[in-house]
């Protein structure tokens, strides 16, 4: 059975998605992105352009090139809206046999369902080749205030275009469900609407098993692109009053400044300030002329605040037209790139008393619930089995008491995970397993789920074993821990019931806990693991230096000898930037023992390295190694025989 | 007696059938859930590259801009100066820089207007009918990488009236 496809059919951009593991996914077209924008023309070798492409030859092409279409969609000609419409748009339409509209577009007359329906063919070909199979099921949403003849017109359009058509459903209504609000029982949810190029609000009411769209309003020429257009009349404004030139003229200069105004917009909601910049934006007598002005947010907020006015107090009246009072709504839902705006944020925020929702991408909110919709019709979403996840990282505790987690928290679980280990002194008999469980980065800081020793290792340096200790965890939260010398093959295990039950409230404990010693934990977890550096380094150095034997000058013994001492006593004290630098000082001086056997090894290659190359090949194997091992069950023995 | 022995019969057998149906559905569910994640695995591949490209066409665009004003300086003559022949070094690394990440220009010299690497900003009347659609002037340069257009060239067209 092939996705339902969920789209989102915009006045001025579409978008589409479907479900995939039981959550929405955006799919991108053809061009690589994730709207693109409703408008369809003809060009004058009669091929069909759709999009994008559509768009960037409007110009050429004022009469043939048809946007908004869904201003007209399911509509009788004499409607006022298509009367007003008429003034404003630059291609032809006409009264149908039927009373309806007709569109003129590359000579001939079709009705607006077929304008929609390329545009809907378009994204029926493109999810195609994303998604790499038919897709015939759709779901496409509609504005609350759509009549029955505009639903069954946009049905039609989809079944043009080749889609069975499952439901139509409601802009507002679709956004709560990628919300999850279909599941709240008697909640009042505002969905407020800035798009762009339409402002739309809506009333919902969610009943046993039904949203109700309660009342509905907005004002079907107010949008993002007035914001946008706000911006450059400030800019040619401010320029002229700076410079006595008028930019406006200019079609590269325009072009550059509309591409500045859409950017300063955008970056006005992160920041208060926005330079923009136009170098060599244009030439007179006096030579090359640049623009350069700050918009402030404040300022942006004073050019469009009449705009923002306007919503608040639709969206007022539409509560009032539901029956309620601004007290009585649950949730508020913003939908539309407008709305990142932090101005609009606040005034919604401030009318409700509430923060309104804003995670789910307000450009994608609309087809990500068609897209829920069509998972619900299908099954999707009932059918996923629920996994759990493990609340707190599980793991072992290593060298120097640190906590090293094999299973991060929230995991999804059934699952495992395994990892190498070796031994942190030579000729270690055994390790000890201590399996932990926790969030904090020490092990005295974890809960202890068990311990065991797994023994019979036989003599080697420190570093060489190789011991993977696998974690595995099944669907009911049951944790077994096997650790296997890889040398001989022995192994040893313990299965830990249901994680040794911590309540939820031991749960949460533990992890504010976590929080509140994140910054002291990582010092403790930095210093322990800076310790065991420093001691590594002395002990493959003085290593190195056995091996070596007598091709090491005596002189050269010395001065490495001599350097271990302020290392030594670094690593007594606390004092994480005396063990970095002192280790880091010893490091350097015992390069040069590298160096001196390397040289040697150059001048007579046959005979050295042997013993160097034996001692690279396990690390290879146990990345690990260095940093994580194992803590020995008699650290007494660590610093070697 | 018989009967009871009937009877618990029965009871193993709708038993029985109960385990198999849900031994079926695990089963199903099972398959389902392997083949979601290997189909997952497959499709991460192609997310990963088009996040990839995306987040390289974000920033490469921003990068535009600045060739534009570069490019935008050197339309007027400047005055001969070790400054401005470094300037004019700077620039030409930029659009070496540009190139070496695949960046490449669209060419419009001569060409026909083409909406799938064109926008075009102006129409420009002619006379002439053979002229129709024919580009007349680039007003802003436009750039491709691989097979994705990063920016159109925007573009003065010419349109051919009819009497």
């Amino acid at each position: 059975m092939g996705k339902i496809l969920g789209i989102d059919l915009g006045t001025t951009n579409s978008a589409m998605a479907v479900v995939e593991g039981g959550s929405p996914r955006i799919i991108e077209n053809k061009e690589g992105n994730r709207t693109m924008p409703s408008m369809v023309a003809v060009s004058k070798s009669n091929e069909r352009l759709v999009g994008l492409l559509a768009k960037r030859q409007a110009v050429t092409n004022p009469t043939g090139t048809i946007f908004s279409a869904k201003r007209l969609i399911g509509r009788k000609f004499k409607d006022a809206e298509v009367q007003r419409d008429k003034a404003l748009l630059p291609y032809e339409i006409k009264e149908s046999t039927n009373g309806g509209v007709e569109i003129k577009v590359g000579g001939e007359w079709k009705r607006p369902e077929e304008i929609s329906a390329m545009i809907l063919g378009k994204m029926k070909a493109d999810a195609e080749e994303k998604l790499g199979g038919p897709v015939t099921d759709a779901i496409i949403t509609v504005p609350a205030y759509f009549d029955d003849s505009q639903r069954q017109a946009t049905k039609n359009a989809g079944e043009i275009a080749g889609f069975n058509v499952k439901r139509i459903i409601n802009e507002p209504t679709a956004a709560a469900l990628a919300y999850g609000f279909n599941t709240k029982k008697d909640e009042k949810i505002v969905v407020y609407d800035f798009g762009g190029g339409t402002f739309d609000v809506s009333v919902l009411e969610i009943a046993e098993d039904t949203i109700e769209v309660k009342s509905t309003g907005g004002d079907t020429h107010l949008g993002g692109d007035d914001f946008d257009q706000k911006i450059i009349e400030w800019i040619v404004k401010e320029y002229k009053s700076q410079s006595a030139i008028d930019i406006s003229k200019d079609t590269l200069a325009l072009q550059r400044l509309k591409e500045a105004a859409e950017k300063a917009k955008h970056e006005l909601s992160s920041t208060v300030e926005h330079e923009i910049n136009i170098p060599f934006i244009t030439s007179n007598a006096d030579g090359p002329q640049h623009l350069l002005l700050k918009l402030s947010r404040a300022k942006f907020e004073e050019l469009v605040a009449e705009y923002i006015t306007k919503s608040i107090k639709v969206t007022e009246s539409v509560v009032k037209d539901a029956g309620f009072t601004v007290n009585d709504i649950n949730e508020v839902i913003l939908v539309g790139g407008q709305t990142r705006m932090p101005a609009i944020k606040e005034a919604v925020k401030k009318l409700f008393g509430k923060e309104p929702n804003l995670s789910i991408n307000p450009d994608e909110v609309v087809a990500s619930g068609a897209a829920v919709q069509g998972g619900i019709l299908q099954g999707d979403v009932k059918d996923i089995l629920l996994l759990d996840v493990t609340p707190l990282s599980l793991g072992l505790e290593t060298l120097g008491g640190v906590f090293t987690k094999l299973i991060e928290k929230n995991t999804t679980i059934p699952t495992s995970k395994s990892q190498v280990f070796s031994t942190a002194a030579d000729s270690q008999p055994s390790v000890e397993i201590h399996v932990l469980q926790g969030v904090r980065e020490m092990a005295t800081d974890s809960k202890t789920l068990g311990r065991f020793i797994l023994d019979g290792i036989p003599p080697a340096p420190r570093g060489m074993p190789q011991v993977e200790v696998s974690f595995d965890i099944d669907a009911n939260g049951i944790l077994s821990v096997k650790a296997k010398d890889k040398g001989t093959g022995k192994e040893q295990s313990v299965r830990i019931e249901a994680s040794s039950g911590l309540s939820k409230e031991d749960i949460e404990k533990m992890k504010t806990d976590a929080e509140a010693h994140a910054a002291d934990d990582k010092k403790k977890k930095d210093m322990a693991e800076a310790k065991n550096m420093g001691d590594a380094v002395i002990y493959t150095t003085e290593k190195a230096m056995a091996d070596a034997g007598d091709k090491v000058p005596q002189e050269l013994k010395n001065e490495i000898t001599k350097a271990k001492d302020p290392l030594q006593e670094a690593l007594k004290t606390e004092d994480l930037d005396k063990i970095k630098s002192a280790t880091e000082d010893y490091s350097k001086i015992a390069q040069k023992l590298g160096e001196h056997v390397y040289k040697q090894e150059q001048e007579a290659p046959a005979k050295a390295g042997t013993t160097e190359q034996k001692g690279d090949n396990p690390a290879d194997n146990a990345k690990e190694v260095e940093h994580e091992e194992i803590k020995d069950d008699n650290k007494g023995n660590e610093s070697g025989s | 007696m018989e009967q009871d022995t009937q009877e618990e019969v029965n009871n193993d057998e709708s038993e029985f059938d109960t385990c198999q149906a849900e031994r079926d559905e695990y089963l199903d569910g099972w398959k389902r859930a392997k083949a979601d994640y290997l189909n997952l695995e497959k499709s991460l591949e192609t997310r990963v590259t088009s996040a990839k490209n995306n987040a390289e066409v974000k920033i490469l665009k921003d990068f535009l801009e600045l060739a534009d004003a570069f490019d935008q300086a050197f339309l007027i003559d400047p005055p001969d100066s070790p400054w401005v022949e470094g300037i004019k070094q700077t620039r030409e690394k930029l659009h070496a820089t540009l190139a070496k990440c695949g960046v490449v220009a669209i060419g419009t010299d001569g060409q026909k207007f083409d909406p799938n690497q064109h926008e075009a900003v102006e129409v420009v009347d002619t006379e002439e009918e053979d002229k129709d659609d024919d580009i007349i002037e680039e007003v802003q340069g436009g750039y491709a990488i691989k097979d994705r257009i990063l920016r159109p060239s925007r573009v003065k067209v010419a349109k051919y009236k009819q009497e």
